[in-house]
């Protein structure tokens, strides 16, 4: 329990390290953005924008310690200013309806290609040199060494342009309103389809070769040779004593992905024109919207943090040897 | 005489490599008696292991076992399918590994991994399994509460009773001790071979001892069998073996220990290194580090032959 409490203290530390980049990132940088950004609007902008603009950056008359405060007091009321691409909305509102698709496009993506992946290398261990084994190790990391966005519009073009058996972008059609319906679920699910299909073909091999590789050492240990040696139904050995050893790196490697999973699908919400956090952060860039961008990358190194958290969580209930070490 | 519980004929193991097989184990053939404790000394290397995990079946690729017959309670466990094996593992031969650090499952409580033994072997329920699994930690002198703990809670020597109390479980006919002293210290040790023997008289199972400890095993063992590179050299009763080693390779095993009795002789080590078993010599295969070989020994195998009440040795010198 303590050692709960003092790793939240260090993701705490960690982001206010963050916040605080957050806040001096602008100001390093040559010149006034805010009257820069407003200088390349050509007067498209109302003075209300302009100080909309100083008021995110913090540029204000102040000193800068009571900047900082005020960003830090700001951010903590989920206050991350006005975005200017999507203006006049609030860039919190902007990242949220991102924030919503990505987790689920990307989440869907990772979890289901780690529990695939994960059963298959069980198998291409378990029946060493059989047919999962020799077959599916190698075309994966094949497939996984095309670029992906490469990997994504030959499926989008072959499957969604030529085929049409998929849409072509978006999150769901445009005919429909959101809400709770099997109308809409279902066209949810048939635009994500594709998206998801090829971040899993993409990402399939790592899972199934890194649990693989582990799982062989397992195999070869001790405590394993003698669960079969003592006349255990071969499934509780595989399971009980050997995947469950093997699955603890695949633990680290998932909390890892889990982190880079709102920076991370990026190139996929832009190939599909998916309505995610990537898809609005190349908008962003595109519209030098600093507020919004600022945003992004606040909300994905919390998420990193948040995931490392839930990977510590994770590891002691999976672990007991780290449940000993730290109290 | 009693019929053995364990026949070994003409066993042979090799290991698979690109550059051919190497024979772990070579023609090996033993017995042993119910309730009989028969010690296994030898080199590292020499197959002992390999000999041990061959009768249970659970050799590691790449070894496989090439030749021979492995009777045990009036079946040949070489011929049986996965559910018989299943059924004869740990039920009747059960063993205690080499490394007690590496034996248990580092994720899983201790009490689990006797429960899952037990219920593998049906007729409990997890209330008796696990009541049982409590019994025979205390057996072994765990306290019951560590039942719930796990494998690195505890020390060295107590891992290693628990693999004893693993080994208990099911009451075999039958023990492998692999090396179960060699990761412990000399106090430890004697503790846990005190309580084997205890266990072992008052539930009169046989013991395969592993060890390359000879003078420990002699303490422990009613016979006993040497191997050197992958074949037996000698076996014989213990007293006989102390009293006069017959194999030069045996003598040379006795004398590499100090004499505890004041004024006795120095120990004194065997010249050389064991062979490889990639490309062991021809004839005796102890012959280039016997002091006393002939040419006989270059050129021809000896075989093991009696040479007196239960002893037996392989090598041409010995009448």
């Amino acid at each position: 329990m303590r050692y709960l409490i003092r790793r939240l203290g260090f993701y705490l530390l960690a982001a206010w390290a963050a916040l605080t980049l957050n806040f001096f990132l602008p100001r390093l940088m040559p010149g006034d953005p805010a009257t820069a950004l407003f200088a390349r609007f050509r007067g498209r902008l109302g003075p209300e924008a302009m100080q909309a603009l100083r008021e995110t950056f913090g540029l204000t008359e102040a000193s800068l310690v009571s900047q900082y405060l005020t960003y830090l007091g700001s951010v903590f009321r989920g206050d991350l200013g006005i975005s200017i691409a999507y203006f006049p909305s609030p860039v919190a509102d902007v990242i949220g309806t991102g924030l919503v698709w990505t987790i689920f496009l990307a989440g869907t993506a990772l979890v289901v290609s780690f529990t695939i992946g994960t059963l298959l290398g069980i198998v291409a261990a378990w029946w060493r040199r059989g047919w999962v084994d020799n077959v599916l190790p190698s075309s994966l990391v094949f497939l996984g060494a095309f670029p992906y966005f490469w990997l994504a519009m030959v499926a989008l073009y072959i499957l969604g342009f030529s085929l049409g058996w998929f849409p072509l972008g978006h999150a769901y059609g445009d005919d429909l309103t959101p809400g709770f319906t099997a109308v809409f679920l279902a066209d949810v699910v048939r635009h994500a389809a594709l998206p998801v299909g090829t971040v899993v073909l993409a990402t399939l091999g790592g899972w199934l070769l890194s649990m693989r590789n582990t799982m062989i050492a397992v195999l070869g240990s001790d405590y394993v040779n003698l669960a079969r040696a003592k006349g255990l139904q071969p499934s509780r050995v595989v399971l009980r004593y050997a995947a469950r050893n093997a699955l603890l790196p695949s633990v680290t490697g998932f909390g890892m992905a889990l982190g880079f999973v709102l920076g991370g699908s990026l190139l996929t919400e832009i190939v599909f024109s998916y309505p995610g956090e990537g898809y609005l952060l190349v908008q962003a860039v595109r519209n030098q919207d600093f507020p919004l961008m600022q945003g992004i990358f606040l909300v994905i190194t919390l998420a990193v943090l948040g995931a490392n958290w839930l990977v510590d969580l994770v590891y002691l209930w999976l672990d007991p040897r780290t449940r000993d070490s730290v109290s | 005489m009693t019929k053995p519980l364990l026949d070994i004929r003409d066993l042979c193991v090799d290991y698979v490599t690109p550059h051919g097989p190497v024979r772990a184990v070579d023609r090996v053939s033993l017995e042993v008696k119910p309730g009989e404790i028969l010690g296994i000394a030898g080199e590292s290397g020499s197959g002992k292991t390999t000999l041990a995990q061959a009768l249970l079946r659970i050799l590691p690729p790449p070894a496989v076992i090439s030749g021979g017959e492995v009777w045990f309670e009036g079946s040949d466990i070489l011929a049986l399918d996965e559910p018989e094996l299943r059924a004869m593992r740990w039920r009747r031969m059960s063993m205690v590994f080499q490394s007690a650090m590496d034996a248990l499952n580092p994720v899983v409580t201790i009490g689990e991994q006797i429960v899952d033994t037990l219920r593998a072997h049906g007729g409990s329920t997890p209330r008796s399994a696990r009541a049982r699994a409590g019994e025979l930690l205390e057996t072994v002198g765990i306290p019951r509460d560590r039942i719930d703990g796990y494998a690195h809670q505890l020390s060295g020597g107590m891992r290693q009773r628990v693999g004893i109390a693993l080994a208990l479980a099911l009451e075999p006919a039958l023990i492998i001790l692999d090396e179960p002293i060699t990761a412990l210290d000399v106090i430890v040790e004697r503790e846990i071979l005190e309580q084997i023997r205890v266990l072992q008289r008052r539930l009169g199972f046989a013991v395969l001892f592993i060890t390359h400890d000879l003078a420990r095993m002699l303490q422990v063992s009613d016979r006993v069998a040497v191997f050197y590179a992958a074949r037996l050299a000698e076996v014989a009763p213990a007293a006989a073996l102390r009293r006069a080693p017959r194999h030069p390779y045996t003598q040379g095993l006795l004398r590499a220990f100090p004499t505890v009795h004041p004024g006795g002789e120095e120990p004194e080590s065997i010249p050389g290194s064991p062979p490889s078993l990639r490309n062991p010599p021809p004839g005796c295969r102890f012959h280039p580090r016997c002091d006393r070989a002939v040419d006989k020994c270059r050129e021809l195998t000896p075989e093991l032959r009696p040479l007196g009440a239960g002893h037996f040795g392989a090598c041409h010198l010995a009448e």
